[in-house]
């Protein structure tokens, strides 16, 4: 059960009163996620997981921090909590790059939660996990994936006047469809249960399934590919937090380093970084219970900004852009509501306008660290992908390992679905169109 | 109170029509601290503890959990565990068959691996060896970012089941590393001690860590990646390599720990982590690697990230071959997967927290030492690489297609080490590079890693894993542009 808005903030409020410091910050995660896991057509995997954490930082002597993680919400629990967290931080020498603790914010309101989702049952998920194994049985393949629903909340709470929370549901289905020879995949994700149509993403899988059966290798060289919206999604979102992470950029670990306002990418590349968006996955503040901003990343192949935390933000002299991840991580800031901006194609037409190259589904196991300030990644491409030939599909083929430069890549993109999907991660989500980039590397 | 507590849950479910029922608690206390650049970027610690309750209903699983520890919170989890299993139960399902299991009542501890218990160091202490080796990298201006961290854990877990076992067991674990960052002639190049991720992982005490000499060593590790700035582009082609042993523990993580995993064969994790190519027709006849290639499985290893008394569905530490003189000989499997191959358990079954549903994962998964020496494994090499320190890695949905890069790497020329190479990679098959090793370093060479953060499953779970190895030979390897 989730605490809810009163419950949580009486409870950080009455954490953070307890004084001893200079300033204290507690931050409440619960989660609830049901989820009903399916393989070789059957379900094998069924459970109800909740817990709720708080997180506790202690500021003393301006800028010692401590910090202490519990999941005992009761008043005990909470008070060992500050305890430990001002203990800690008395041990510590000072952060002079600690920018104190924010005060009294604003929040838009954001639409996030759905009642349907919240309550969804364990049968209600078992029934729409059959549909999806009623489609492949239609050609007696196996199916496999996962259906869940649930929520989370987050509050946050400090002792110079902060107080914020959110609520969302969740819910998601992905399906891989597999033959003897071959996998199809679908997913979708959604606040809103009711918006998930487990038949017709079974039979999009299942589909692509029976069309990538017996693939046949080919070299890896260049090629021009057709990447669907998952794929072009796997792509961005590595780039989001290994290239426009705000400590990535002042620590000169990022390609944007000292590069800001240059041209590094292709005229038809548009990125931006916007949580307000109704056609996202909106969200009204950060993990520092700062406001999120809408930040343009790269115009017309011109990189604009990367996104800040306060700590980040105080290191390059900026503000925050309201991308601050949760206490204690240590990573920097990322984007995490990303919008490519479509063209004027169709995945249709982009396969129609390519002499030879490949479609692909999506990819599998992307590393970003190659070689991060040229943005050379690696990766596989997974269920499904496809030789065209004179503008149609002509053969499956096999799965093949790309290394190539985002740099490049993203300057030859060649054509862009005006279509745009919502890959919805429920905390992160990318809207994207599929892409065709001219002569992308494939290396085994 | 724990255990009563637990039978409580336990009896509920099979009052309630369970055929078989297990409680499962966990409490962990662990601690983190991280500085860089001459500050201290953590200092915390964190407590989590509650449990989880998973039961079988014809022939379906059902878990659920709670982290409020009361006779009435036990009955209600237990309850909705059920409920669970009733409506997988209710559809098409995987119908389980557990392999026969003894009821165990018993304890089981690694205090006696802890020469130093890690929580007894206070944290300023920590704080102060973090700054003094991560500042002793700063060996030239080019070292942009210096960064270290310590991480200890202590876990008391308690399990019991519907076939009368009651085990409680403790474990503390302790992990360490540091890192710098040199920028530079356009470049941008990193160093690692004693390995990346996060550094050096045991299940033992803070002597770890001081077995590796983060200060002496720093100087060196702060020179090698200014040294790496300007050294030359490594070569492309097909080259033999000699692998440096943490990154033959990735090496064995990624083309074979996972590979081996039973419920990936089985199609279980096909629709996110993948599928593996060691199919169970390949058990017992496939050539997985040369003749010299033994892997095993050993979750009963003193001191390691991955050992344990009981796996947690009650089953033993068990020892098994995953390769034996190059064939294919064992799966890391589960009571609910054993059946598969027609024997028992290899007490593979753990979960992340008491939150989780347990599934299929590592425990040690390890390379049996050869006879080579430092001297062999790079004197039988006429030009070739030797590869440090894993930097990116990436592998197929089916284990099969891998590229690994890493921070360091020297040219081996007519048997001796040269010039230091830059942004090196290697790519291979997997079959195809194990049966490529020629070479693998002697028990002096030996070393018992452990990586605290393989992810796995949905949702997705983070485990502690172990892999000894030596360093090892491998002919014709796919290197540079790889």
């Amino acid at each position: 059960m989730l605490i809810g808005k009163e419950q949580a903030l009486e409870r950080l409020q009455k954490a953070v009163s307890q004084g001893g410091a200079d300033a204290l910050e507690a931050t409440l995660f619960g989660d609830e996620t049901n989820l009903t896991r399916f393989a070789n057509s059957y379900i094998h995997q069924n459970i109800g997981k909740q817990d709720a954490g708080v997180t506790i930082r202690a500021i003393v002597d301006g800028s010692k921090i401590g910090m202490v993680n519990i999941n005992d919400l009761s008043d005990e629990g909470l008070a060992k909590a500050v305890a430990g967290a001002i203990e800690a931080a008395k041990l510590v020498p000072k952060n002079k790059l600690f920018p104190g603790l924010p005060g009294k914010q604003e929040y838009p309101k954001v639409e996030s939660w759905s009642q349907e989702t919240y309550e969804a049952e364990p049968m209600f998920r078992a029934k729409e996990v059959e549909k999806i194994i009623a489609t492949s049985d239609e050609h007696g393949f196996d199916a496999s994936g996962a259906y869940t629903t649930g929520a989370t909340e987050i509050a946050i709470v400090n002792s110079v006047g902060l107080a914020a929370y959110r609520r969302l549901t969740k819910a998601s289905v992905n399906i891989t469809i597999l033959s003897d020879t071959s996998a199809g995949f679908a997913a979708e994700a959604s606040k809103d249960v009711r918006e998930l149509d487990a038949a017709a993403l079974g039979k999009h899988a299942t589909q692509k399934a029976f069309d990538g059966q017996n693939p046949t290798a080919i070299p890896p060289e260049e090629y021009d590919i057709v990447v669907e919206p998952h794929g072009v999604a796997d792509l961005l979102t590595s780039m989001g937090y290994s290239g426009f992470n705000g400590l990535a950029y002042h620590e000169q670990r990022s390609f944007a380093t000292g590069k800001l306002g240059e041209k590094l990418f292709g005229e038809n590349f548009t990125l931006i970084d916007d949580a307000h968006d109704p056609t996202g996955s909106p969200a009204p503040f950060d993990f520092e219970g700062m406001p999120k901003q809408r930040i343009p990343l790269v115009e017309n192949g011109v990189v604009k900004n990367v996104v800040f935390d306060r700590t980040t933000a105080k290191m390059a002299g900026v503000e925050t852009t309201g991308h601050g991840l949760p206490a204690g991580t240590n990573f920097g800031a990322i984007p995490m509501h990303l919008f490519m901006a479509g063209g004027d194609s169709s995945l249709e037409k982009m396969i129609a306008g390519t002499k030879r190259g490949l479609l692909i589904t999506h990819f599998h196991y992307l590393n970003p660290f190659l070689q991060p300030l040229e943005l050379l990644f690696t990766g596989m491409t997974r269920d499904g992908t496809f030789l065209i030939e004179d503008g149609k599909i002509v053969r499956p083929v096999m799965n093949l390992r790309f290394t190539e430069s985002m740099l490049k890549a993203f300057n030859n993109i060649e054509a862009l679905s005006k279509e745009t999907i919502l890959i919805d991660g429920n905390f992160t989500s990318v809207r994207v169109p599929a892409v065709k980039f001219k002569n992308f590397k494939f290396t085994s | 109170m724990i255990k009563g507590l637990l039978r409580l849950a336990v009896d509920h479910a099979t009052r309630y029509g369970a055929s078989y029922a297990e409680a499962r608690f966990q409490d962990l206390r662990s601690e983190d601290v991280s500085v860089k650049n001459g500050m201290v970027q953590t200092a915390g610690r964190s407590f989590d503890k509650g449990f989880g309750v998973r039961v079988l209903y014809n022939g379906a699983w059902g878990f659920a959990c709670s982290s409020v520890l009361t006779e009435a919170e036990m009955r209600r989890t237990a309850a909705m565990a059920l409920g669970i299993a009733k409506a997988a139960a209710s559809v098409r399902h995987d119908n389980v068959i557990l392999d026969e299991l003894d009821a165990y009542v018993d304890y089981w501890s690694n205090y006696d691996q802890v020469r130093i218990n890690p929580f007894n160091i206070p944290i300023e202490k920590k704080v102060d060896f973090l700054l003094e080796a991560t500042n002793a990298m700063k060996v030239d201006d080019q070292i942009a970012v210096v960064q270290g961290n310590t991480n200890i854990v202590e876990k008391h877990k308690v399990f019991v089941s519907s076939i009368g076992s009651v085990i409680e067991q403790r474990k503390i674990e302790t992990g360490g590393g540091m890192s710098c960052v040199a920028i530079g002639n356009n470049e941008m190049q990193i160093r690692s001690y004693p390995a990346s991720a996060r550094g050096v992982y045991q299940a033992r005490g803070w002597e770890l860590l001081q077995e590796w000499d983060f200060v002496g060593n720093a100087p060196r590790v702060g020179k090698e990646a200014v040294e790496l700035l300007t050294a030359k582009e490594c070569p492309s082609g097909e080259m033999d390599v000699v692998i440096e042993g943490s990154q033959m523990m990735l090496q064995i993580h990624e083309s074979c720990g996972h590979a081996i995993e039973l419920d990936r064969v089985l199609g279980q994790e096909a629709s996110f982590a993948g599928t593996s190519f060691l199919t169970t027709d390949k058990l017992g006849s496939f050539i997985y690697g040369s003749p010299i290639v033994n892997l095993y499985g050993d979750a009963s290893i003193p001191g390691s990230l991955g050992s344990f008394g009981y796996d947690d569905e009650g089953v033993p530490a068990r020892r098994f071959d995953i390769v034996k003189d190059g064939v294919f000989s064992g799966y890391l499997s589960t009571r609910d997967t054993a059946h598969v191959y027609g024997g028992k358990s290899h007490s593979a079954c753990r979960a992340q927290s008491w939150s989780d549903f347990p599934i299929t994962r590592m425990t040690n998964v390890c390379l049996a030492p050869g006879e080579a020496t430092e001297e062999d494994l790079i004197g039988g090499i006429k030009n070739g690489l030797y590869l440090y320190t894993n930097k990116s890695w990436s592998i197929d949905d089916k284990r099969l297609n891998f590229q690994f890069g890493v921070e360091y790497a020297r040219e081996i020329i007519d048997g001796k080490l040269g010039a230091v190479v830059k942004n090196a990679r290697y790519a291979d098959k997997t079959p195809r590079f194990w049966r490529s090793c020629d070479a693998i370093g002697n028990q002096d060479l030996w070393y018992l890693w452990g990586t605290p953060n393989c992810g796995k499953g949905e949702p997705m779970q983070v485990m502690r894993i172990g892999h000894g190895t030596s360093p090892a030979r491998f002919r014709g390897v796919k290197v540079g542009g790889a």
